[in-house]
């Protein structure tokens, strides 16, 4: 199996690197004979990456001790799920899951457009995707060889995964799909580098990756959230977040890319922005590299770091090359990106998310600078240092309430346009609404600037969106369809738009649960002999005082580790809620001892227990901790809603509904919100659509005509001043000239679907 | 259009300026360094009251649990440093092992107020049966 998987890998290594020529060729003599043996080799290239995962899987779960990776990872007692979980419980087999999803987004990407190998934008993408997908296999093939043989006697049982990552199902979950998200905006890297190379920077590459930007977003969600969750319910922190530098390594590419996705929009309707907006690409991908350097090199103490390794030096070459390369491209396309389009109004919309945008860049360089200042501090003079929480939170809380407040106004602006009386009209109740739930805040007994702040922006935001829903909900009335009907309507109408005000809706859910279980949290730690009772107060206005008594030690004992559980039963007021069974893991070889708490879940707060410590002697006497974690509950349903709206904005556009449509709105619509299209289109029928996008969304925009541009210039947007200011009807229809006699016959079978 | 080109850029300018001076000021008055025992005793005569965390080894026989404060010293190869915890210890502390305490020298005498404790484990986790493994 050491000799398959490796072969497998070189395998890998060599066809990307043929690709990459194979590329160069296609673009240097236009042959469609290259471009088929490079589309060839992207292909080869992710089956042998595939094929070396389950090359890997099936040594993990046969127990193939030849491979130090399987020692290191693997023991013959170890179930099935987290066997499969081994492949990225430490570093080889983290790179090569890293490999996996570059190398199948890549195959992706080539397959959606085999029929434009010759168009220089695909296959200059694809060049970029089999560099990246070439420097991790070749790192597999170097420096972190996964299926590298085991030195000496093979041994009869292995080392076993890391017990931190062993003891529940959201190792099998939360690492894959960081992992996607990473390693999914290689794949929006890839389109703008071809832009930049290609100097085709109008806005024809954006449209094509919307999607796949969104999915990556979406998963980098997902993993955040889960890995919060997981640290809360399952590892016993106590917290679900604390600025360690491997949590603020997810978290910085997610600020970028999140600013990304706002940003996007205004160039897509404005075509503003285009420095700006690669550029933010170009650090939303540097700070991936970063998080994998970070988390995989060592330099960093934290529980998902692994050990010292020689890959540390790799990725950062790798970054510098990364960083350095997209910024001397960037500057050398200076002249051309220079944007035709320009804010009109410091009030707009388009300003509102340009706001939105410096407050999420100033928080990532927040906490980049927090999470690398003790890595640079060492660096320099030696002192080892550390960035307290403190830090983060002084200076992240009010970057973001100042986003809670531009996520509250900013759906609310018209593009363009000043505050227009329509604007003041549809901002004013849900002002109303913020400013009376602060001032109820206050009095209610809520203390604090930044809990009050937080629940009236909350508020605030939350009816500006439901404002929306119901504005667009009565568009649908005449479609005279039953409510499930009406809903899919209504989203299919604009998902992006509707997707993205239930994202919103999530984001304020988790940004009042963050701050009422930041500011009234509360907790004790009290040592107990068996019958001691400890006492702790609700933070809830509806019960008084919990009452917990501890009954006993249970200890259960295995070859490897002790777990001990406190069994406490507990009262809420007289209320009996029955035993719970927090428990402390002690694993004498490694040193460690993992907590496992044990959490009710209530609608309005947590009752959080662990077991702080059992000491060796037989007192019988325990350490408990008690803590009561307000609204931890709305925390998940927060994520979950992001999900949910995430998941919606991917749902492909319909025009239905009130509006009578005509075909070349359609078919703008369908080329603005799908970033697959026909397979026979050329990539630069994607571009002719791209200047119009003004008017494909739902709101009229600058409607303008579909501009036959050649390549290498950027697409002209003539902004006729005639239809746009002011212009505030979510739901007229946009006429837009639209070219493609192919289109329409697509759009009219997309109807029947 | 060319002064409010100006003026956006001024704006910019400032908001920018204000948000690194606040960093830089937040992460002055949030940097913990940290110190072995021999640094401690010189800042504890240099400079008392600073904040760092101080790490060292649990010296054996030196900890006191039967009171609050919880008393313990720290050393690491010479003279240890007395240290005062009220909190309750963590599972691993124990005699011999490597922690890190964060707090205080109050005084230029007397001993050192922590008030939080970390154990400082090794990050390679070594399972029983390592041993033939650790070969590799």
């Amino acid at each position: 199996m050491t000799v398959l998987g490796t072969v497998l890998l070189v395998l890998a290594a060599s066809s990307y690197l043929l690709a990459i020529f194979a590329g160069i060729a296609t673009i240097r003599s236009k042959s469609r004979r290259s471009s088929r043996w490079l589309w060839q080799y992207m292909l080869i290239g992710a089956l042998a990456i595939v094929a070396a995962v389950f090359a890997m899987e099936w040594a993990l779960l046969s127990h193939d001790f030849s491979i130090a990776y399987v020692v290191r990872n693997h023991q013959r007692a170890t179930p099935v799920l987290y066997t499969i979980a081994s492949l990225w419980g430490a570093l080889e087999g983290s790179i090569l899951l890293w490999a996996l999803v570059v190398g199948v987004g890549f195959a992706l990407v080539a397959i959606r457009f085999r029929r434009q190998l010759t168009d220089e934008l695909v296959v200059w993408t694809l060049v970029v995707g089999a560099g990246i997908a070439f420097f991790f296999a070749g790192l597999m093939v170097s420096v972190a060889n996964p299926f590298a043989a085991t030195q000496g006697a093979i041994p009869a049982d292995g080392m076993g995964m890391n017990p931190l990552l062993r003891n529940h199902i959201l190792m099998v979950v939360h690492p894959p799909m960081l992992y996607v998200g990473y390693a999914g905006f290689s794949v929006p890297f890839a389109f703008a580098a071809a832009a930049l190379i290609t100097g085709r920077l109008g806005e024809g590459w954006l449209l094509l990756t919307r999607r796949a930007t969104l999915i990556a977003w979406g998963f980098l969600t997902l993993g955040i959230i889960m890995g919060a969750w997981w640290s809360y319910e399952v590892l016993g922190w106590g917290g679900y977040w604390a600025w360690d530098p491997v949590e603020n390594a997810s978290l910085l590419p997610w600020l970028t890319g999140t600013a990304y996705l706002h940003s996007v929009v205004i160039q897509e309707r404005r075509a503003m922005l285009r420095v700006w907006n690669l550029s933010l690409l170009l650090a939303t991908y540097c700070l991936t590299i970063l998080g994998t350097f970070l988390t995989r090199s060592g330099v960093v103490n934290s529980v998902h770091a692994f050990s010292e390794s020689s890959i540390g030096p790799a990725l950062l070459g790798f970054l510098a090359v990364v960083s350095v390369g997209g910024i001397v491209l960037i500057a050398s396309r200076g002249e051309r990106l220079r944007s035709p389009g320009q804010i009109d109004s410091p009030v707009s919309r388009e300003a509102a998310f340009l706001a939105n945008n410096f407050v999420l860049a100033a928080l990532a360089f927040v906490v980049l600078l927090g999470t690398v200042f003790p890595l640079v501090a060492e660096a320099i003079n030696g002192e080892q240092l550390s960035v307290g929480e403190p830090y983060f939170d002084r200076l992240g809380m009010p970057l973001g309430l100042a986003i809670l407040f531009l996520m509250a106004v900013t759906p609310l602006l018209p593009w363009r346009a000043g505050l227009t009386q329509t604007a003041k009209d549809r901002i004013l109740v849900p002002a109303w609404i913020g400013g009376t739930v602060m001032v109820i805040a206050a009095i209610g007994g809520i203390r604090g600037i930044g809990p009050v702040l937080t629940l009236g922006l909350g508020a605030f935001a939350l009816a500006g969106i439901l404002g929306q829903f119901r504005q667009g909900w009565a568009g649908t009335r005449s479609s005279g369809r039953r409510v499930a009907a009406r809903a899919l309507a209504l989203v299919r109408s604009h998902p992006r738009r509707y997707g993205g005000l239930v994202v919103h809706a999530g984001v304020v859910v988790v940004a009042v649960a963050i701050a009422g279980s930041q500011s009234f949290s509360r907790h004790v730690e009290s040592e107990l002999s068996t019958g001691d009772e400890v006492q702790i107060a609700s933070s809830s206005p509806f019960a008084d005082d919990y009452t917990i008594r501890f009954d006993g030690v249970r200890t259960a004992t295995t070859a490897e580790q002790t777990i001990s559980y406190a069994t406490l039963s507990v009262w809420r007021d007289e209320e009996s809620l029955g035993t719970y069974e927090p428990a402390i893991a002690l694993f004498p070889r490694a040193q460690q001892a993992i907590g496992t708490p044990a959490v009710r879940t209530g609608l309005i707060e947590d009752l959080y227990l662990t077991v702080v410590r059992i000491p060796d002697d037989q007192s019988g006497a325990v350490t408990i901790g008690v803590g009561i974690n307000p609204m931890m509950l709305w925390l998940w349903l927060g994520g979950g809603l992001m999900l949910i709206g995430t998941l919606l904005a991917l749902v492909p556009r319909t025009r239905s509904g009130s509006s009578a449509p005509d075909a070349g709105g359609r078919s703008v619509q369908r080329s603005t919100d799908d970033d697959v299209g026909d397979p026979d289109r050329t990539v630069d029928s994607y571009r002719g659509t791209a200047a119009p996008v003004g008017g494909g969304n739902s709101e009229p925009g600058p409607a303008q005509p579909a501009a036959p541009t050649t390549p290498g210039e950027p697409i002209p947007v003539a902004v006729p001043a005639s239809n746009a200011v002011g212009s505030e009807d979510e739901e007229a229809p946009v006429t837009v000239t639209s070219s493609g006699p192919r289109r329409s016959g697509a759009d009219a079978s997309r109807m029947g679907s | 259009m060319k002064s409010r080109t100006v003026l956006y850029g001024a704006l910019v300018t400032v908001c920018f300026g204000a948000v690194a001076a606040l960093m830089v000021f937040a992460l002055r008055s949030n940097a913990v360094f940290y110190r072995t025992v021999a640094e401690a005793k010189q800042i504890q005569l240099d400079s008392p009251g600073d904040r760092f965390r101080l790490s060292g080894y649990v010296e054996d026989g030196s900890v006191d649990e039967s009171g609050d404060p919880i008393v313990f010293a720290l050393a690491d190869g010479g003279e240890p440093i007395r240290v005062e915890y009220s909190g309750k210890l963590p599972q691993l502390f124990a005699p011999g092992i490597p922690v890190v305490c964060e707090g205080t020298f109050p005084a230029s005498t007397g001993p050192f107020q922590c008030d939080l404790i970390m154990i400082r484990h090794d990050n390679q986790y070594s399972p029983p049966s390592s041993a033939a493994a650790e070969a590799q």
